[in-house]
């Protein structure tokens, strides 16, 4: 083995952290195996910030592709421009998350450039000329290894949240290549009509460090407005149980637990949830719990850092005021922290 | 479209029940094809039930289900019949069981391709071994404009294009694209109940069977395609919970679900709980989770 490449992805004007897992289990693997890494980065004004951010991580080498056109919603343009470069530069092993554009593009890709994908993997062993992969199935009553049967590229897609995130202590020097475009991209058959955006789940649930949930204790989709304006205030995204989804309280990809998203955000406030085994799965390794049950024996309670015994219709107007108002008022808060502290 | 109607397509995929266990044979290089408890893959099931509107929003639209399954999932096929597809296939070999995506792709590719098609719709991964590698692989193989995980599927005004409607994070994203079309489903939809004669019916149709040599492919084309192998299923690790107790026959009922769900979950008798009752203290509560760092604005 010679190159291992992470595929990095810019979404607004940050990484997602399903790429920086890519990243990182990249840089880690190439320590590990002596092999040199690289950070591959492809889409539209990619600032020197976010160069520096990704060499922070410390790839050997970061390359860059810059078009206008990759910057639309179409992906067929990232298969092409993926397929190009792949078939020129010949990376041994391509590591990539798990993200709406990747699932999308990757195996595509795969297809096209005539090697083997693995989706989903969950940890990775050396082997030879490259990885043997190990990834769920029929979970949870397995998991199965794969190995790839052909040989060059292989090509693995980690499962989300797979991966601890740490950037590298030392700054190495690291060789930024702003790679061109060999020909002008050609179009996409399918073309955007229109996007409208969706304001309460601006953001995705895997992304999130604060995630605001609701259940049945929120009692209509009326009161799931309090949860946006939570979500707004701390900078979260909100989610929902099963209940809630199946009320049609809120919209599919919003839903927490074993048939919806496993996530572990920094913070998880849960309003008016119980707190059913079903749920708990799916977001259990949250580092902080937040539950808010006027039922003072919810089983939530018993993971919960912190509980709150209370109608969420009474609490969350007045938490999200007290929020709002610690917010705009960030010097006095501050100041009254420093005098309690001395 | 051609002047007949719109042709459209839908694979359907048998997948396993994964409330059921599964037992994977002595060696651990199959999964014991008698633990398998098929039901059709939800988001197939959205493919479906999308297709069927469609057709009804269509003149002369006829639906075709393809499917790369073992005769024991038969009775999922008969479901898509009872719902009111207008034909059913079933693709099958026994060289197949080793299959990958790649060599499924290209197995469903030469059964599609034996007729005509206007749109093909197909859930976007499937819920039992989540590959999600189909979809896409069919686009490539077919050369077929593509739209990946979508959520609803129209056609367009001039009924030579379709109109594509797809959810990422924060968007609603309509998309068009010329005919013929692949687009894949997200899970949505549930697939309408069928009526008790049309199951009936359903028992009483016959689903032909297509083997290799039909499909112009040969066992050896086959074996040469997958581009990745599956070396062993592994079981779970034994968590703590489900480690048995050795005096657990005698404990009581109730001690015993205890032991089972209870036991791992954090003690949080040091912990705190407030009471909410008025304003002030949901307030001391907020500088609580300030000060603490649990959030940070």
């Amino acid at each position: 083995m010679k190159e291992i490449w992470a595929l990095v992805e810019i979404s607004g004007d940050k990484i997602p952290r399903t790429s920086q897992e890519a990243l990182c289990e990249a840089v880690r693997q190439g320590r590990q195996l002596r092999v040199r890494t690289a950070a591959l980065v492809l889409g539209s004004g990619i600032s020197a910030r976010l160069v520096e951010e990704i060499s922070a991580y410390a790839p050997d080498r970061v390359l860059i592709i810059e078009d206008e056109a990759l910057s639309a919603s179409v992906a067929g343009l990232y298969v092409d421009a993926l397929e190009q470069l792949l078939g020129a530069q010949q990376p041994d092993v391509l590591l990539v998350g798990t993200s709406v554009m990747s699932q999308e593009v990757i195996p595509r890709l795969a297809c096209r450039l005539g090697c083997g994908l693995v989706t989903q993997a969950t940890f990775l062993r050396p082997q030879r000329d490259g990885f043997v992969v190990t990834r769920a199935a029929y979970r949870p009553h397995a998991s199965m290894l794969v190995s790839f049967r052909t040989p060059g590229l292989q090509i693995v897609a980690l499962a989300p949240r797979v991966v601890d995130i740490e950037r590298g202590s030392a700054r190495a020097p690291c060789a930024v290549e702003r790679l061109e475009r060999r020909s002008m991209l050609a179009g996409d058959a399918v073309t955007v009509e229109a996007i409208v955006n969706e304001l309460p789940s601006e953001l995705d649930l895997a992304d999130a460090d604060v995630i605001v949930a609701g259940g049945r204790g929120m009692q209509s989709k009326q009161n799931f407005k309090l949860l946006d304006e939570l979500a707004d205030v701390i900078g979260g995204a909100v989610g929902a149980t099963r209940m809630a989804v199946d009320l049609e309280w809120q919209a599919r990809d919003r839903m927490v637990g074993v048939s919806g998203k496993v996530v572990s955000p920094d913070v998880y406030i849960a309003c008016g949830i119980s707190g059913a085994i079903q749920h708990v799965m799916g977001m259990r390794s949250s580092r902080n719990i937040v539950a808010i049950n006027v039922d003072p024996g919810a089983p939530i309670f018993r993971i919960a850092s912190l509980g709150i015994i209370g109608d969420v219709r009474e609490v969350l107007p007045v938490m999200i005021e007290a929020f709002r108002q610690r917010k705009l008022e960030p010097l006095t808060y501050r100041d009254a922290q420093a005098r309690s502290a001395s | 479209m051609t002047e007949r109607g719109l042709d459209i397509v839908v694979l359907v995929a048998p997948v396993h029940d994964c409330r059921n266990r599964i037992a994977i044979e002595p060696g651990g290089k199959r999964i014991d094809p008698r633990s398998f408890h098929w039901i059709m893959n939800p988001s197939d099931a959205s493919a479906l039930e999308t297709a069927l509107r469609l057709r009804a929003a269509t003149a002369g639209a006829r639906i075709r289900v393809t499917s790369m399954a073992g005769p024991t999932a038969e009775p999922v096929l008969r479901e898509c019949l009872a719902v009111g597809a207008d034909e059913v296939v079933r693709v099958w070999d026994d060289a197949l069981e080793a299959c990958d995506s790649y060599a499924t792709g290209v197995i469903l590719a030469a059964a599609i391709q034996r007729a005509h098609f206007d749109v093909l719709l197909c859930g976007s991964r499937r819920a039992d071994l989540g590959h999600g590698q189909v979809g896409p692989i069919l686009t490539e193989i077919l050369k077929l404009p593509f739209v990946f995980a979508a959520c609803d599927v129209r056609l367009g005004p001039c009924a030579d294009r379709v109109v594509v409607h797809k959810r990422v994070p924060g968007h609603l994203i309509t998309l068009s694209c010329p005919l013929p079309a692949m687009v894949t489903l997200e899970a949505g939809p549930a697939l309408r109940y069928p009526r008790y004669p049309d199951r009936r019916r359903a028992d009483r149709c016959s689903i032909p069977a297509l083997d290799l040599a039909s499909l112009g492919l040969s066992v050896d084309v086959i074996r040469s395609l997958p581009r990745t192998a599956v070396e062993r299923f592994t079981p779970p690790k034994p968590s703590r919970r489900s480690a048995a107790a050795s005096d657990a026959s005698r404990m009581s009922t109730a001690a015993r679900i205890r032991r089972l769900i209870g036991d791992d979950v954090q003690d949080t008798s040091d912990r705190k709980a407030w009471q909410c009752k008025d304003r002030e203290s949901v307030e001391k509560l907020v500088q609580h989770m300030l000060s603490e760092k649990i959030v940070v604005l």
